[in-house]
């Protein structure tokens, strides 16, 4: 019972959905309609999971005073402090704004901005052209990045008309595989789901 | 020769760091701008808006967190911006946690004067789910936000009291850094609904994005920083994305230059090699 309840109700929900994209009877859109509402609450549950897992985990690493336990602290104290600001004065009171605009968002940005510095010790280190693929690569990316900043199109006019039938012509056709494959990927690991073979979500092989 | 071409190619990286670091700390230090032309991506997003009015409604997701405020977040002010000067009603609807405190931010720092919260535009708030969440809100528009972010309920915001569906609105715009992105909205609003969709997305989602605007399911792309720059630019307002772009050149110009020097280097100590063989 523990695989064939959900895998029924998977069945069932998937059936709903895909008659109402290709049927138009008003009973099976009002129910999709619901079906699709419930999945905001449960995307919300996921959330509230997620948390808790996070939570589990570094207290069990506080716990058994792992490397670097101390970071796992400052981790769950932010986690509370926000989780109870928001739930007691709310996310629209000028203090939490104060600290999510001052500190949260500051240190987001900053972990973000220092990935320019690893990418250009990349590109110094790792960008060579070791064979003819790696040389239509380098030339190809050479172009793109002139090509995003004004100054590519001062050096030369046609480094933007270069970038735009790279990306209009072999970019396009390589995309569109890509999106078809995974369209058509995705049709069939949904037919596994619905039909009940997947069993990996179940906890099964 | 050899000697210097090893010495270059070993480099330590903190001289990379630091020279990355100056060649984007001199534009704060002197700012400049350089002319760029407008691609056609965000020409045909900002001819759009251009044709809306007050009896339109616009739902705009700023689906990005801080990390990316720069990156695309001049596009979501600049955006705003001209969507206000047309008349038409914005409606913040956010499907990543981050999105609510984003629209609050942009909302801010951007709003013109003389616009009403709650008339003119609002925010509504996040919703969990990704794609799954959009579903619905295009689907029930006020089932899935039954308050705005204030907790204000949607009976007391005149601006959504006839936003009941995706039916109801003139254009969709995403903001965003990952995830279901832009296909998700093509599959849940464009094909559904019909209804017109634009992405602003960062540059390494851009190419991604370009088989939908060519099969014409996206009316406007507006990739990275340089498209908000352009977007700043077409509705004359210099902002956040137009000053960053002193910065990406020098850095762009500058890893540039590094790919170019570590391939020299390379060449040299190769032939060196293959010559004392």
């Amino acid at each position: 019972m523990r695989r064939e309840v959900p895998a029924i109700v998977l069945a069932f929900v998937g059936l709903v959905m895909i008659a109402e994209t290709f049927l138009n009877i008003p009973a099976v859109a009002s129910l999709s309609r619901d079906i699709k509402n419930w999945g905001i609450i449960i995307g919300g549950f996921a959330l509230a999971l997620g948390s808790a897992n996070l939570a589990r985990f570094h207290a069990v690493r506080i716990a058994r005073k792992n490397k670097e336990w101390y970071n796992s602290v400052a981790l769950l104290a932010s986690m509370a402090v926000f989780a109870l600001a928001g739930v007691t004065i709310g996310p629209k009171a000028a203090s939490y704004s104060f600290y999510y605009n001052n500190f949260l968002a500051p240190m987001n940005t900053t972990l973000q901005g220092m990935t320019v510095f690893f990418v250009g010790s990349a590109a110094y280190r790792a960008f060579t052209v070791r064979n003819s693929e790696a040389a239509i690569l380098l030339l190809t990316a050479l172009i793109v990045i002139l090509s995003s900043i004004p100054l590519g199109e001062q050096l030369w006019s046609q480094i933007p008309v270069i970038s735009k039938w790279i990306q209009d012509v072999p970019n396009l056709s390589g995309q569109r595989g890509i999106i078809i494959t995974s369209a058509v990927g995705s049709m069939a690991i949904g037919l596994r789901v619905l039909l009940g073979l997947e069993r990996a979500h179940f906890g099964g092989e | 020769m050899t000697q210097f071409m090893e010495k270059l190619q070993n480099i330590d990286r903190r001289i990379l760091f630091v020279l990355i670091f100056l060649a984007m700390a001199y534009p704060l230090v002197k700012p400049f701008t350089l002319p760029m032309a407008i691609t056609q991506e965000v020409m045909s997003l900002y001819d759009f808006i251009e044709k809306l009015g007050p009896n339109d409604i616009v739902i705009v997701a700023p689906d990005y967190s801080p990390a990316y405020a720069p990156t695309v977040g001049g596009a979501c002010e600049a955006i705003f911006v001209h969507l206000m000067r047309r008349g038409a009603k914005v409606v913040f609807a956010s499907f990543e946690r981050d999105g609510p405190m984003m629209a609050e931010n942009v909302i801010a720092s951007a709003t013109p004067a003389g616009k009403k919260y709650g008339v003119d535009y609002v925010n509504m708030g996040f919703r969990a789910g990704g794609e799954g969440a959009v579903a619905s809100a295009l689907q029930d528009f006020p089932t899935a936000f039954p308050k705005d972010f204030q907790g204000t309920p949607v009976k007391d915001l005149p601006i959504v009291q006839n936003l009941k569906s995706a039916k109801d609105i003139s254009l969709g715009i995403l903001f965003s850094t990952g995830g279901y992105a832009g296909g998700g909205w093509v599959r849940q609003l464009v094909q559904p609904y019909g209804k017109p969709f634009a992405a602003c997305v960062t540059g390494m989602m851009g190419p991604a994005h370009i088989p939908y605007y060519q099969a014409k399911q996206l009316i406007g792309l507006v990739v990275d920083m340089k498209g908000g720059a352009e977007y700043e630019t077409l509705i004359k307002r210099p902002s956040g994305s137009l000053a960053g772009m002193g910065a990406q050149t020098l850095a762009q110009l500058l890893i540039v230059l590094y790919m170019i020097i570590a391939n020299v280097t390379y060449f040299t100590l190769k032939k060196e090699r293959v010559r004392t063989r």
